[in-house]
């Protein structure tokens, strides 16, 4: 491969479309050429100004309520809306206006407001939590799920820095007793995890990190008969251990793991 | 019973999933539209059509790609129906004899002087590099949401990086080269 040729494939590689075969001779070429390097260090550069000022940019934010104000439009009106034959499709003025006829009576329960925020933000966690459970079942103890997992690498690249930095996670030795097993990111009903594995205290654990809104501090979630499921802050995400242990030891296992997890996902 | 633990369950699987990019369709919104009420009536419209069709939503892929998607064709309508369409078909031929050379990349750009330089280039190219380098889409998922061929996805995206050195150059955003091996054409 030739300079000119790195030139003209170089949207491609920054952009991560180009074949296996051909990202390899492009980054062989790399290694060889220091004028390439620069060339491709300073286009990464642009980029990554752009998606930092994108980021920081003041008059591109929203204002702080506005997604408060879209929950409480949207949330109403959803069982009505969902419709998928598209015979019944309803036009979108009409749909509006039952929504802002929705949001009205929610704008009049506000007073209520931050307690049904609570307890919809707990439910949404205990029905997590029991997916996370799922999760640990399925995929840690029984290898039986429908989608194969894909490495921690691969799931940072295509959905995210935090799950390839999981990659990289090493919990802190707890109780002498916390052997590393397998490290991915798998798939369990619709939901994507980045999943660490280890025996703990003799059990095998899951540490799973997923999209979601974390916990202030970690808690144990209801978990009927099936394993212990406490929820965890991790960084921005939402974590959970799980494993077939007493109560307290998870939530005390979830309590250690909080910070440094936390530290190494920011 | 069951239809509300559906209905609940289909509600927090669209909250978990797509609320958490309100914030970034939100900007992505601002920067197309240039006004704060006509983003917001984007963003709500575009996450109503999400939460109608969330039903076609696929799991574990890239929701921040549905709802820009989602978002691009929302916009696209509404200049549609506003005959607002920009034609400029030729763009991109134009576009080429004007970049006479690739220059060299700036040392030092101020987040101001990056964002005032990707508005000076044409609309098409600021969207496909936005979608690009900004929203991480695969050229596969800019082409769906711009309804173009991938072709002409990576011609833009190749001349819009152009022009946006070019114009970050002609801003006097720090002359000395980091990329002067560039100059290699």
């Amino acid at each position: 491969m030739q300079c000119r040729d790195i030139r003209e494939l170089a949207d491609s590689f920054l952009s991560e479309q180009l074949l296996v075969e051909t990202n390899h001779e492009l980054l062989r070429h790399l290694e060889t050429c220091p004028d390439c390097r620069v060339d491709i260090a300073g286009r990464r550069a642009i980029r990554d100004q752009l998606r930092a000022a994108f980021a920081r940019a003041d008059d591109l934010r929203p204002r702080p309520e506005f997604t408060v104000e879209l929950l409480a439009r949207l949330r109403p009106s959803q069982s009505a809306i969902v419709i998928p034959e598209p015979a019944m499709e309803i036009s979108r003025r009409s749909v509006l206006q039952s929504w802002w006829a929705l949001a009205a009576g929610v704008a009049l329960a506000a007073g209520g407001g931050l307690f049904v925020r609570h307890s919809n933000s707990r439910s949404r966690l205990a029905l997590l939590a029991r997916e996370a459970s799922g999760d640990h079942q399925n995929c840690a103890v029984k290898f039986n799920l429908r989608e194969r997992p894909i490495q921690l690498e691969e799931a940072g690249r295509r959905f995210g820095a935090p799950y390839a930095a999981l990659a990289t996670f090493e919990p802190p030795v707890v109780d002498g007793s916390l052997d590393m097993l397998e490290r991915h990111s798998c798939v369990y009903q619709g939901r994507r995890y980045g999943h660490v594995v280890f025996r703990y205290r003799g059990a095998l654990t899951s540490l799973l990190v997923t999209d979601g809104t974390p916990p202030a501090t970690p808690e144990l979630e209801p978990s009927d008969a099936g394993p212990a499921v406490a929820s965890l802050p991790a960084g921005r995400f939402l974590g959970f251990i799980v494993a077939d242990l007493d109560r307290p030891s998870v939530l005390r296992l979830a309590q250690i793991l909080t910070e440094p997890l936390s530290q190494h996902l920011a | 019973m069951n239809a509300d633990t559906d209905s609940d369950r289909r509600w927090l699987a669209f909250e978990t999933e797509a609320m958490p990019h309100v914030d970034r369709l939100f900007r992505h919104a601002m920067w197309l539209a240039r006004n704060r009420a006509e983003a917001e009536d984007l963003v709500q419209e575009t996450l109503v059509q999400a939460l109608q069709s969330f039903h076609r939503f696929t799991p574990g892929t890239n929701c921040r790609a549905w709802l820009v998607a989602i978002l691009q064709h929302v916009r696209a309508n509404r200049q549609r129906k506003q005959g607002r369409t920009v034609i400029d078909s030729n763009v991109d031929e134009r576009v080429t004899n004007v970049v006479p050379f690739v220059p060299p990349i700036p040392d030092h750009v101020t987040d101001e002087d990056m964002l005032l330089a990707l508005q000076q280039i044409p609309p098409h190219h600021q969207e496909v590099i936005l979608l690009c380098d900004v929203e991480d889409m695969t050229y596969k998922e800019i082409a769906a949401a711009l309804e173009v061929p991938i072709g002409t996805v990576m011609s833009r995206l190749h001349r819009g990086r152009e022009l946006l050195r070019t114009e970050l150059a002609r801003r006097g955003a720090g002359p000395a080269a980091m990329g002067q091996g560039s100059g290699t054409r």
